[in-house]
């Protein structure tokens, strides 16, 4: 189920949080479970089996590294099986495919791709599962004994899909105690609100723009064409994902949960290690805790470091999605944070803050050309590298023209749209909130709410308006 | 008791009233099964229980082989769940007015163009953005063959603009629209059997008058009106001058297809008009076949249809395959009108000259035009079509079938 349908909104959400606010304390983590598994299937009929199965290896492994607490031997084997069955999972639903056809393409064989379905959020679950097990083959945490509540844990409906990733330990207190309060529920609310209105109202609306840039010639585009395809795109990721978060973290206060912030104005940022401290906030700590540290990370020397940091953003980037143009993403990326490591981070402290600014937004910018700007998964390699340097040309003329009527009408029909993406990047809408907030300017403080009921009423509006289909034969 | 009101509770409250009043408002409120202007069915509800298995099921497992499993554990996008999302939002409580709600804030973001049609001051303009040069090469390759396999036949081609043609010079050239002259240029260049009727020139001289719907895409009366005067000569009658017809205003609360893509209220709805000869109509006799059963009328108008939302199907009825017209004209004259629904507000004027005028839609006919009619028997063969629906038909091509 996605949060931004009439079924989440009007049939799942308001049954599931009526019946968690009416069932005393102790079966409410059998309502977050049950919701959970309801809320999976409804995308994944079939593959939900996969994910109980996963909790329940995890679970066990969990009792198991637990009660043999002196035994090195059986707590290894158990973190080793925990681990080996969830990437497991990981590498034959997402990567198998794609290493089948690269092998393919490649050495010109024809292996048989089983092309098997991608299940839903299943590289969330992995990853939060995961962080369970190791946490506590670590000694970090305490092991769940009961297994509601380790599977409540996964299931937790608002985080399942698409993050952000809860590491066990975030709500390991939670889990077991919590509170429920006004203010929970009413931020909760007022975030879930946020959420919905970034992505149905701002992210879906200007990524109509990339999808038709998307759709030309490359080597057609003009200059301002190419820049407002992928600004448009820069925007659609961000509003749609941390919008996603938004929503999954005020869904989770609703029910008494704080889950780790994800996202922190990430196009605010001065350099690309502040970049992806700000942005995707729970997977750069994943991967900091359970690749980069266990590897060495910066205490073995300059050499080991960036290798160390290699790995990461190389795995970074393909978790991003089973393709090559992830990958390079990813070490795009990782080359970026070690050169501001060995010296580009010096020089840009130097720098106006304006220019170090516009360093890291427009490689940023070229990332998301790496990203999401190659057509089709495509293997060929080659293929990939010539999309991408022909779009980065296109930005700069290379196709001779600089300006053309596309450009003009996106202009027109987006500018708006472009301008309220500007201003939600920032922080100053929050500042102002917080303002309203910390003077108690009290009628501004009502007036949200409206603001807020606004806002929801317009992204129900959009919602059904993608279903309404003039099925016009013009009068054939 | 001590109740206090603060920010959170007001938001609390305001969101469980919405959270609750939309649905039960959509489970209250009576279905509808029909969407009239998205011209279509809504869905029914989903079913997961194969009922005629159900009432035959005698143990336990036949009513768990009852359940349509298949349908609740696909990952297509026909699963049950798919369809009750669209359940849902076909019949949501006021699903009309929440879709006008998000086409305002659409214009108002600054599109002008909402699901292909492009709004000026009072006036909506369905949109030529695209289309495929193959379809339409085939389509005018059909036609030439057609005229070449009657040869005693005379056949005559007129493409009609439509209203974003018209009203160009009020559309930015940015907008990226395509030239409707040049496309019926284009296409007029490439046939070479059929004489090429030119009803643009026309049309264009009189741009400012009330040629075309403001919230259809179909010319008014007037515009066929100017494109029956164009045709005149190529088709050999002499055309009335509009001072010969009285005009009856037929209904001045039309809203029509453009309407319906849009649900923009704010655009004055539109007048129907017909033109009535003073001197007097032919009697006419107009036999509409839709494939199985025949309906005689004896007026090209039915105005049942005026009662209704598609006012324009007035004009000889909505869409069918085969529309025979005999009138009292005793010259003998008779034409074959293969069309699109532009020929139905023309048909008017036209029958003024011919005694007999069959008209032709191959969108609703699969089997070779010799099955219905014999295309000797005509004077002569018309083949009219509007730009948009002609340069993204495919249906055309079907007129190289035999039997």
């Amino acid at each position: 189920m996605v949060f931004s349908s009439l079924t989440f909104l009007f049939a799942f959400l308001p049954i599931t949080l009526i019946i968690y606010y009416l069932v005393p304390f102790r079966a409410k983590n059998v309502v977050i479970l049950v919701s959970g598994l309801i809320f999976y299937a409804w995308g994944e009929p079939i593959y939900v089996f996969a994910m109980i199965l996963s909790t329940f290896i995890d679970y066990t492994a969990g009792r198991l590294i637990d009660k043999y607490d002196d035994n090195p031997k059986i707590r290894k084997i158990c973190l080793i099986v925990s681990l080996l069955m969830n990437l497991g999972l990981l590498a034959t639903f997402k990567y198998l495919g794609f290493l089948i056809d690269s092998a393919n393409a490649w050495f010109g064989l024809s292996i048989p791709n089983p092309n098997l379905p991608l299940p839903i959020g299943i590289s969330f679950f992995t990853f939060q599962s995961m962080s369970y097990t190791i946490d506590l083959y670590r000694r970090n945490i305490r092991v769940q004994k009961s297994a509601v509540n380790f599977m409540a844990f996964v299931t937790l409906f608002p985080q399942i899909v698409a993050g952000p990733i809860v590491r066990y330990e975030d709500v390991q207190n939670e889990l077991d105690h919590r509170t429920l309060s006004e203010k929970m529920l009413g931020d909760g609310i007022s975030r879930f609100i946020t959420g919905l209105g970034k992505k149905v109202l701002i992210a879906n609306n200007i990524g109509a723009l990339w999808t038709s840039v998307k759709a030309m010639e490359y080597s057609e585009l003009s200059a301002a064409t190419a820049w407002l395809g992928i600004l448009a795109f820069t925007f659609q990721i961000y509003f749609d994902f941390s919008g996603y978060s938004d929503m999954a973290i005020g869904l989770g206060k609703m029910m008494g949960f704080n889950f780790p912030e994800n996202f922190n104005y990430p196009y605010m940022s001065h350099s690309i290690s502040e970049f992806w401290r700000r942005w995707h906030i729970t997977l750069g700590a994943w991967f900091r805790s359970y690749v980069y540290i266990p590897l060495g990370g910066n205490r073995k020397g300059l050499p080991r470091t960036l290798l160390n940091l290699f790995i990461v953003w190389a795995v970074t980037g393909i978790w991003h999605g089973a393709s090559w143009n992830f990958m390079l993403w990813g070490v795009y990326f990782g080359v970026l944070i070690i050169l501001e490591r060995l010296f580009l981070g010096k020089w840009l402290e130097k720098l106006p803050s304006f220019i170090s600014w516009l360093y890291t937004f427009v490689l940023v910018v070229f990332g998301w050309i790496m990203f999401d700007g190659v057509k089709a998964n495509t293997v060929d390699i080659g293929d990939m590298f010539s999309q991408v340097f022909t779009y980065i040309g296109a930005m700069f003329g290379a196709n001779g023209v600089l300006a053309d009527n596309f450009a003009t009408n996106a202009l027109v029909n987006y500018g708006i749209i472009f301008a309220v993406c500007i201003f939600g990047s920032s922080d100053i809408m929050k500042n102002i909130a917080d303002k309203i907030r910390e003077k108690k300017l009290s009628v501004l403080q009502y007036a949200m709410p409206f603001a807020q009921t606004a806002v929801m009423i317009a992204s129900v509006a959009y919602i059904t308006t993608s279903t309404y289909n003039p099925f016009l034969y013009f009068n054939f | 008791m001590n109740f206090k009101m603060t920010p959170y509770k007001l938001m609390i409250a305001l969101f469980a009233i919405v959270l609750l009043a939309v649905p039960i408002a959509t489970a209250v409120l009576p279905k509808r099964e029909m969407s009239e202007n998205e011209n279509r069915a809504l869905k029914s509800f989903p079913k997961i229980i194969n009922e005629k298995k159900a009432e035959n099921a005698e143990n336990i497992g036949d009513y768990i082989g009852a359940v349509r499993w298949d349908y609740i554990t696909t990952r297509d996008d026909d699963s049950w769940m798919d369809d009750f999302e669209t359940y849902f939002s076909d019949h949501l409580a006021g699903r009309e007015s929440w879709v006008k709600l998000s086409n305002g804030i659409t214009s108002l973001s600054g599109k002008k163009e909402i699901n292909g049609v492009y709004t000026l001051d009072d006036c909506m303009v369905q949109v030529f953005k695209e289309y495929d040069p193959d379809v339409v090469d085939a389509s005018l390759a059909a036609i030439d063959a057609f005229a070449a396999k009657f040869p005693d036949v005379p056949m005559y081609f007129m493409l009609d603009p439509t209203a974003q043609e018209i009203l160009s010079s009020q559309i930015p050239s940015y907008a990226g629209y395509l030239s409707e002259k040049s496309f019926i240029d284009d296409c007029y260049g490439k046939v070479k059997n059929v004489s090429v009727i030119d009803c643009l020139s026309n049309l264009s001289v009189h741009n400012s008058e009330y040629i075309f719907y403001r919230t259809d895409h179909h010319w008014t009366s007037l515009g066929a009106y100017y494109a029956y005067a164009a045709a005149a000569k190529s088709l050999g009658y002499t055309a009335y001058g509009q001072s010969a017809f009285n005009i009856e205003t037929a209904s001045s609360s039309f809203r029509g297809t453009l309407y319906s893509k849009t649900l923009d209220d704010s655009i004055t709805p539109d007048t129907i008009s017909y033109y009535h000869l003073a001197q007097g109509e032919p009697a006419v006799k107009m036999t509409s076949f839709d494939g199985e059963n025949e309906t005689v009328y004896d007026s090209l108008y039915v105005r049942s249809f005026l009662d209704q939302k598609s006012k324009y199907d007035s004009f000889t009825g909505s869409n069918a395959p085969l529309v025979t017209i005999e009138t009292d004209v005793d010259n003998g004259k008779s034409l074959l009108l293969i069309k699109d629904s532009y020929a139905h507000s023309l048909v008017p004027f036209l029958s003024k000259h011919y005694s007999k005028i069959t008209m032709v839609d191959m969108r609703y006919i699969n089997f070779g035009l010799d099955k219905y009619l014999d295309v000797n028997d005509y004077s002569q063969v018309l083949f009219t079509f509007n730009v948009i629906s002609f340069s993204s038909d495919r249906e055309l091509v079907k007129i190289g079938l035999t039997k």
